[in-house]
């Protein structure tokens, strides 16, 4: 999956490959309403074209409360880095943090969840995470760069 | 579970995260995983920066997008794949691909108007199937801009950047690893600044160079103008040596050998190790910052300050903060003295960004001359230069190029100037230092008509018929209007008549 699909699932909206310069034309597809929720389970990757083309879709949205499900990382990275990426309007109801072991070399995402993990401004201290043989895992993410959206 | 906030970046080290990444060639066993770690952990970076990450990426051979944001938060971008760079997205109208198949001559407005009206196809394939152009001529200019484009980001402007990894797409036109070579080789020399050099190479003045011999093309690195005037360099890098020996080797000319161990540092060919040179093993590295600031004319300490500290001027209370923490770092008890006198200089750097900074904001808008201002100067100083009037013209250059407006030919013409004195005048000037000057021409203008023109007057300044003839011939060719003005070997009858005042 290279080019961004979107498909509406219940009331959620399911993001799918890669936003980029292809995003202008499947957008469309989501029409305002007052309470618009995204997921992004299956997001690959953005580049820069997609950055831009998401804040136009935020600037067109902005009449609607948004909510952000399942961010992964490059969505986060952009978050943190990009200016009117995430408007007041939205919020990161969840999103995933990677862990590494380098023994094995195995990767691992955990989900944060708003409300329980993290709250405006707040970070609650990262729950240890254990691979798969039980071995403890260390934060794959420069921390004081990757939860930078939280302070809002 | 107990709340906290996380954690404050401002606190962050100072140049750990630059210097890990300019260390990383020194440590050929880091995996691709810690080569993506230390560019994740860039904070702010400027566009010079930029020249070394996209030759880390491209030497690692990762696909995805480099995503670059800066101040203004504008957004660019650099597709990548597997060693090639596919596609640089930048928001530049100048670089619009319809705007430079015109400025290359290719399309005519109509042409392209009507290649714009259309929505069936891209433009490019627009115009071949109208075949207006070809498949190389598309290329050729897909090429140029992508090479105008990054040329535009390689400034002192900051950035912030994440790259992404993703199966990005290949392109059949791309900029190889050597090809990027050649750009680096352009913007060292015509873009980069001198301070940025003297405070870039601080934390490994006086370490041992580490060159590496097995890189297949380093005959090719090797013979770029760049070196021309740095014999023995090479040979001298195989010595374990350090910038600072090398400094006094090169004494004449060490802002160009600067630019060379930066150039060679991009291609990987020297890295720095944690060692010494056996003569500088004691640390002295706030006397090497010290004997660099201490003469300083406000302006240049100014600049020099943010250029140490790599925070934007104006924020002067952070600049003056993180020159602390700096001293505090790189201090030890022999260099108490140097702490001291540093502390003075910042104290004085305080004083003098707060002048400056009300003095700017009353003045800046009154002296700042706009861009087709100086168009206009230039346009004008273009035609003393066909008129042969070089010293006029020089003046005017001189002034412009003295209050930073480098930008738009400013330098070449001076360099043109120059050389057409002394065509004028026969008087011997300094070859070497005009060759030099002319390697630094900005790389955006070596392009241009105008740059083949002066390098054909350097040619026949150098008696170099061959130089002379290639290079007027790409000035033609590029800008029929040089046909009129032709730049030939001097006959005996051309300089009867010049004796005679007769053109």
């Amino acid at each position: 999956m290279s080019r961004c699909e979107i498909k509406k699932v219940g009331s959620e909206y399911m993001f799918d490959g890669t936003i980029d310069e292809s995003f202008a034309t499947v957008v469309n597809e989501i029409k305002p309403e007052p309470v618009l929720k995204f997921n992004f389970k299956n997001l690959k990757s953005i580049n820069s074209t997609g950055i831009r083309e998401w804040i136009k879709l935020m600037q067109k949205l902005s009449a609607s409360s948004i909510e952000l499900y399942e961010c992964p990382k490059p969505f986060i990275d952009q978050a943190n880095m990009v200016q009117g990426f995430i408007p007041a309007n939205a919020r990161v109801m969840s999103f995933y943090v990677p862990y590494y072991n380098e023994d094995n070399e195995t990767e691992k995402k955990v989900l944060l969840v708003y409300g329980q993990h993290y709250t405006e401004g707040k970070l609650n201290p990262l729950p240890p995470v254990n691979d798969d043989q039980g071995a403890p895992m260390e934060l794959d993410v420069i921390e004081s760069k990757y939860f930078k959206f939280i302070k809002g | 579970m107990s709340e906290s906030t996380p954690p404050d970046t401002t606190t962050e080290s100072y140049l750990t995260p630059r210097k890990d990444l300019y260390e990383i060639f020194g440590q050929p066993s880091l995996s691709l995983k810690k080569k993506k770690k230390i560019i994740e952990a860039l904070d702010e970076i400027d566009g010079f920066d930029l020249v070394f990450i996209i030759g880390l990426i491209l030497e690692t051979g990762l696909t995805g997008a480099l995503n670059i944001i800066s101040e203004e938060n504008e957004i660019s971008g650099i597709n990548f794949f597997e060693g090639s760079i596919t596609h640089i997205d930048l928001p530049d109208k100048e670089t619009y691909f319809g705007n430079l198949l015109l400025q290359e001559g290719l399309v005519k407005k109509v042409d392209l108007d009507r290649a714009i009206k259309q929505n069936e196809m891209q433009m490019g394939q627009f115009l071949i199937s109208q075949n207006i152009l070809t498949v190389q001529q598309i290329s050729s200019v897909v090429l140029l801009q992508m090479r105008l484009r990054l040329s535009k980001l390689i400034s002192s402007k900051k950035f912030q950047l994440n790259f992404v990894e993703a199966a990005t797409t290949n392109s059949l036109i791309k900029i190889s690893l050597i090809e990027y070579f050649d750009l680096c080789h352009d913007w060292i020399t015509g873009r980069f600044d001198a301070d940025w050099f003297n405070y870039h190479f601080l934390p490994w003045e006086k370490k041992i160079i580490k060159y590496n011999d097995q890189l297949e093309f380093q005959d090719k690195i090797f013979a770029k103008p760049l070196f021309t005037n740095l014999p023995g360099l090479k040979e001298a890098l195989k010595k374990s040596t350090s910038i600072y020996e090398l400094k006094k080797k090169y004494a004449d000319n060490r802002l160009m050998l600067l630019k060379a161990i930066h150039f060679l540092s991009i291609t990987a060919l020297v890295s720095f190790s944690e060692e010494q040179t056996t003569t500088a093993t004691e640390s002295n590295k706030l006397e090497l910052l010290y004997l660099n600031l201490k003469s300083k004319k406000d302006d240049e300490l100014i600049k020099a300050f943010s250029l140490i500290t790599k925070i934007k001027e104006g924020n002067t209370e952070a600049i003056y903060v993180e020159f602390l923490r700096i001293l505090e770092i790189d201090f030890n008890e022999k260099e108490l003295v140097y702490k001291n006198e540093l502390t003075k200089i910042a104290l004085q750097f305080l004083t003098k960004a707060h002048q400056q900074q009300q003095q700017t904001k009353v003045t800046s808008k009154v002296n700042k001359k706009n861009d087709s201002e100086i168009q206009n100067i230039l346009k004008t100083v273009q035609m003393d230069l066909f008129s042969n009037n070089f010293y006029e013209a020089f003046v005017v250059l001189k002034k412009l190029y003295e209050g930073n407006e480098f930008g738009q030919k400013v330098k070449l013409f001076l360099i043109w100037a120059k050389i057409g004195q002394a065509l004028k005048s026969k008087v011997k000037v300094n070859i070497k230092a005009l060759e030099d000057e002319l390697v630094s021409v900005l790389p955006e203008d070596k392009e241009s008509a105008e740059y083949f023109y002066v390098c054909a007057l350097f040619g026949k300044l150098k008696n170099d018929k061959r130089i002379m003839q290639i290079n007027y011939e790409k000035a033609v060719k590029k800008n029929k209007m040089y046909q009129v003005y032709p730049v030939e070997e001097d006959t005996l009858l051309s300089k009867f008549k010049k004796a005679l005042g007769v053109t």
